[in-house]
């Protein structure tokens, strides 16, 4: 199952245009993460630009393009959130703008149904639970 | 824990420590300043450059390729060997006070004469050291073209400070110093005539603007200009008439005063400059962004300019750490 829906997301990462798309949906994806009042408190003080780069990596990975960063990168970087009160919401908001976004860029709905699940495998190392 | 060697020795910290806090806690005695990655002070040299951007964020290109390093930026564990800093990592120029007036009760204005080879943009900023140790960062407020061996400085004063006492003082003038630097990305690209700029500031975040405005409109920058300068009070502006002139002059620029607090009938707007800015440019897409000032400010806006369509990468920030 996994290895076909990672065909199916390697054309989508190809069928945006490979690494430029990303930049794009990065940027759009950002913008609607930082204007979003129910998440945009975990974002306060961080350093936008190396910020900026770690959504790259994350959208890289949820559109099947290479992924740099394991289940525990995921977890020991979501640590102080979670502390912070991170919790299923704030995740399902966050897989909310991935799909708006997708959506402003013209992606089909199967489409985004199929990045949503890719983010969703994410959910129990962001939130901790592995 | 990580550890890493300095000066030959090792040293143990946990994960996530900064460079910096490592070698305070292990009793090795590293210069400081800021902690927040822009005066420069705890500069230190690793053997090969590193990677990540933060480590070396505001560098030139020569110290980030010969390896040298914020040590308040840098984590433990992204680092092997470690050494003080090259000798004249950041280039050291003596220089005096030549002038020194207010501009509002709580601005001082002072001129420095630095030695010859001196050069720098509008918008850069640098570390002065006075004879007895005591250092601060101020940008650098004269423009570039009127590069005339002498730089000024707007600085505020803090009703207490160390520095502020010594530096309301006139008799300061002919005082000697020393000059490192200068530093700092937040300046007017010559390549950026086609922008609009907007410019967010408040309180003597104005100096660096002020530079970088009149390399602008030295350089006949043909795109709209838009400045707006905040402070609780009109009282705490300073430059206004100087403002004004230039935007008469110059028919693409608009200058905003605002304060918290304006009376009826005042040539200021009331209210905040960001909130004022957004206000007015809704959509800064396409547009250079300029903000430098109070760290609240400045990273407000730098967060608030790029959700309003403004490319990350065009947005130069200056945040004045409380020294």
């Amino acid at each position: 199952m996994l290895t076909s829906s990672r065909v199916n997301m390697s054309t989508l990462y190809e069928k945006l245009g490979g690494a430029g798309a990303v930049d794009a949906a990065v940027d759009r994806f950002y913008r609607k993460v930082l204007a979003d009042d129910r998440i945009n408190t975990y974002f306060e003080g961080v350093d936008m630009e190396k910020q900026a780069g770690k959504q790259k990596a994350f959208l890289t990975m949820v559109f099947g393009g290479p992924a740099n960063y394991s289940g525990q990168d995921m977890k020991n970087g979501h640590a102080h959130l979670v502390a912070r009160g991170l919790n299923d919401s704030h995740f399902d908001a966050v897989v909310e703008n991935l799909g708006a976004t997708l959506k402003d860029m013209g992606v089909s709905n199967e489409l985004i149904s199929e990045v949503a699940a890719l983010a969703e495998t994410t959910r129990e190392a962001v939130l901790g639970r592995i | 824990m990580a550890t890493f060697e300095f000066e030959g020795g090792q040293v143990s910290a946990p994960d996530g420590s900064t460079v910096l806090d490592a070698l305070i806690e292990s009793g090795h005695p590293v210069d400081h300043g800021c902690k927040s990655g822009a005066c420069q002070r705890c500069l230190l040299r690793s053997t090969s450059p590193l990677d990540a951007k933060s480590a070396t964020a505001g560098l030139s290109e020569s110290l980030r390729s010969s390896g040298h390093f914020l040590s308040c930026q840098t984590r433990v564990e992204q680092v092997e060997e470690v050494y003080f800093p090259g000798e004249a990592a950041v280039p050291k120029w003596a220089a005096e006070i030549t002038l020194h007036r207010f501009l509002s009760p709580s601005v001082v204005h002072l001129r420095l004469r630095l030695a010859d080879g001196f050069t720098y943009r509008a918008g850069q900023f640098v570390r002065v050291e006075w004879e007895d140790g005591l250092q601060r960062s101020y940008s650098i407020a004269t423009p570039t073209s009127l590069s005339s061996g002498e730089i000024d400085f707007q600085i505020r004063l803090i009703p207490g400070g160390q520095m502020s006492t010594r530096v309301s003082d006139a008799s300061i003038v002919g005082a000697k110093l020393t000059v490192h630097g200068p530093m700092g990305t937040c300046v007017y690209p010559s390549d950026s005539a086609h922008e609009p700029l907007l410019m967010v500031t408040s309180g003597t975040g104005l100096a660096p603007i002020w530079g970088v405005l009149n390399d602008a409109l030295d350089a006949g920058h043909p795109a709209p200009i838009t400045l707006y300068h905040g402070s609780s009070t009109v009282a705490g502006l300073y430059f206004g008439d100087e403002l004004q002139a230039l935007s008469r002059r110059h028919p693409n620029f608009v200058f905003v005063p605002c304060a918290d607090a304006v009376e009826e009938g005042s040539t200021c707007r009331e209210g905040n400059p960001l909130q004022l800015a957004l206000q007015d440019l809704p959509d800064l897409e396409g547009y250079r962004v300029y903000s430098c000032g109070h760290p609240a400010l400045v990273k407000l806006a730098q967060r608030k300019c790029y959700i309003a369509g403004a490319d990350l990468s065009r947005i130069h920030i200056d945040s004045f750490e409380p020294q």
